[in-house]
């Protein structure tokens, strides 16, 4: 039997759409509505619907890039909101997430090496020569060698960024990543190593992933189960098998018929 | 038999760098003709983008047309002035970008960018622009016009800002509309509401369409004949569901072999081994030689012929002895 690693109870995330004068009633944006469910150690867990239904907004709040409105989250059976500045910086170890664009998120004025020992140093993970160690040890499980440690990310091509963002994200040895359209904006040639590199470092890692993406196909080759989002809700949820023979909720169900027409 | 709306013959790209000239595209020869939906499909780097490029008179400064020529409704494009251009651009032939954040001015109105364009090309009043770029919002399948023709780009949605685009590209009734990956910014649904839309485009105006996009099931769902580009060549080109069924360039094979899906669940994904060889890195040879599972002797030094099977071409050694040569 699988553990748990992540439950997620009646998730809320509200923005405020408060217009100049204080008498008047506030409004929300209600970016995720009142959301529930639970990953399990080991899974890869599909997160798909349209723009804007709240797909992104989950995958922050679940690394705690933004705070709930409302509702818990439980790592491993502890809540996230109870911890002190101390326990949520050690929590933040253990998650990480990528983004679709890696260009916008290394920062071009530094060099692969030093993306790579930031987060080593801020977490102050062994002397020079260990974090030199194992920023080699990652770019090797990312498929890349010691070259690329003095290089830019101008100088990289899509995919050696996609993996340089990838080797940043496992450097510290996450039990959980969020893939937010990681996958995205790549070739299917690349997107296909990439695909296969993420399925490599789940089995060495014993990572558990939340997959964004509005690609079908993808969502469907990679994920174990799915959850289908509209509207700040998660209006089905099942293993990825029964999810492509039978939609229950006619929003998975328009979704659906379009890739498998 | 109809006259092709465009005919592009044996093109040849040259970019002119600090170290040498470089050929980006080679021996580009196609045709498209009316109310035809031709596809561009290929790796990036490969030339897609240059060959709308090259179509549209829009090449940088240091590319240049080495060899060859394109025939647009019986004139030479690469022959013509800048002043013929700007009567041509965006009114017979006109684009359409991946972001249509980019291709919009962000501080003027929807309703005065749409009707500038018959401001340039026509000589309708002010009042038929309105009613011109109205009934074709309506057309594209934009609601509120009145409210719309006062609206900013940034308060509109992403599947909104394409349709305004595709309402400038097609208002001038264009002989050809050069997509370039229109559908990759916007998700699934919306992107199937464009993917219609220039379904209805095509019956409504009749005309014809070059369609650029990384992505197979875009290029199934809309094109009717595809072209497979790789490092500056066209190595393959047919009738989209032949070809895909039955691709015969091995680049073609693995590229949709690398293409994810249900059922291959649980399996490694077929990769293509190696990058796309950038343009100095080119050799004479075939292309996709340090790359190719079946490669064979004679294809490091001699670039195939192109041969033909049906209305299939393929440009590759191993069909030497089958296809008919040419």
């Amino acid at each position: 039997m699988k553990q748990p690693l992540i439950k997620v109870e009646n998730l809320k995330k509200f923005y405020d759409q408060r217009r100049g004068k204080f008498w008047e009633q506030a409004s929300y944006i209600k970016a995720v509505n009142g959301i529930s469910f639970t990953l399990y150690e080991g899974e890869s867990f599909g997160l798909v619907g349209e723009s804007g239904s709240g797909k992104s907004t989950t995958g922050q709040l679940l690394v705690q890039l933004i705070q709930q409105t409302e509702g818990e989250i439980y790592f491993k059976g502890e809540d996230v909101s109870s911890f002190s500045a101390k326990q949520l910086k050690a929590w933040r170890k253990e998650v990480q997430i990528v983004f679709q664009d890696p260009f916008s998120s290394l920062n071009p004025k530094k060099t692969v090496q030093w993306t790579l020992d930031e987060p080593l140093a801020l977490h102050k993970l062994g002397d020079k020569a260990t974090r030199y160690k194992r920023i080699v040890q990652t770019l090797h499980d990312v498929g890349l060698d010691e070259s690329y440690l003095s290089r830019y990310p101008h100088e990289l091509s899509g995919g050696q960024r996609q993996r340089i963002a990838i080797a940043a994200a496992i450097i510290l040895k996450p039990q959980f990543i969020v893939i937010d359209e990681g996958v995205s904006a790549l070739d299917v040639s690349v997107q296909a190593q990439i695909l296969n590199l993420l399925k490599d470092l789940q089995h060495q890692y014993q990572l558990t992933y939340l997959f964004i993406s509005h690609d079908l196909h993808v969502v469907q080759y990679f994920c174990d189960r799915i959850a289908v989002m509209y509207s700040g809700e998660i209006v089905e949820i099942g293993e990825t098998e029964k999810i492509i023979q039978s939609q229950q909720h006619p929003y998975s169900k328009s979704l659906f018929s379009i890739v498998n027409h | 038999m109809n006259q092709a709306t465009l005919a592009v013959h044996e093109l040849d790209i040259t970019f002119h760098l600090p170290e040498g000239e470089f050929y980006a595209l080679q021996d580009i020869s196609f045709e498209i003709n009316p109310n035809e939906v031709v596809g561009i499909v290929g790796e990036s780097g490969c030339g897609k983008s240059l060959t709308a490029k090259a179509i549209m008179g829009t090449l940088p400064q240091n590319a240049s047309i080495t060899r060859g020529n394109m025939i647009f409704q019986n004139r030479q494009l690469h022959q013509m002035l800048d002043k013929d251009w700007q009567r041509l651009r965006g009114n017979e032939l006109t684009m359409i970008f991946q972001e249509p954040m980019t291709s919009l001015n962000p501080v003027l109105t929807i309703g005065k960018q749409v009707s500038e364009v018959l401001k340039r090309h026509t000589s309708l009043s002010k009042k038929e622009r309105k009613q011109q770029v109205m009934k074709t919002w309506k057309k594209v399948g934009l609601p509120r016009p009145e409210a719309l023709w006062k609206a900013y780009p940034h308060q509109l949605s992403g599947g909104m800002r394409q349709r305004v685009v595709i309402a400038m590209a097609v208002i001038g009734q264009p002989q050809l509309i050069i997509a370039d990956e229109p559908t990759t910014a916007l998700d699934v649904t919306t992107q199937a509401q464009i993917l219609s839309l220039f379904q209805s485009i095509k019956q409504n105006y009749n005309n014809a369409l070059l369609f650029i996009s990384h992505d197979w099931g875009v290029i199934r769902r809309i094109c009717d004949r595809v072209m497979v580009m790789y490092a500056g060549r066209i190595v393959e080109q047919g009738d989209v569901d032949k070809l895909m069924n039955e691709p015969k360039h091995p680049y073609t094979k693995s590229l949709l072999q690398a293409i994810p899906n249900a059922s291959k669940r649980g399996q490694r994904l077929y990769t293509i081994p190696g990058n796309v060889p950038s343009l100095q890195e080119r050799k004479t040879g075939c292309p996709f030689y340090e790359r190719c599972p079946l490669k064979m002797k004679q294809c490091e030094a001699v670039f195939p012929d192109t041969y033909t099977f049906a209305r299939q071409t393929v440009a590759c050694h191993l069909f030497a002895k089958e296809g008919d040569h040419h």
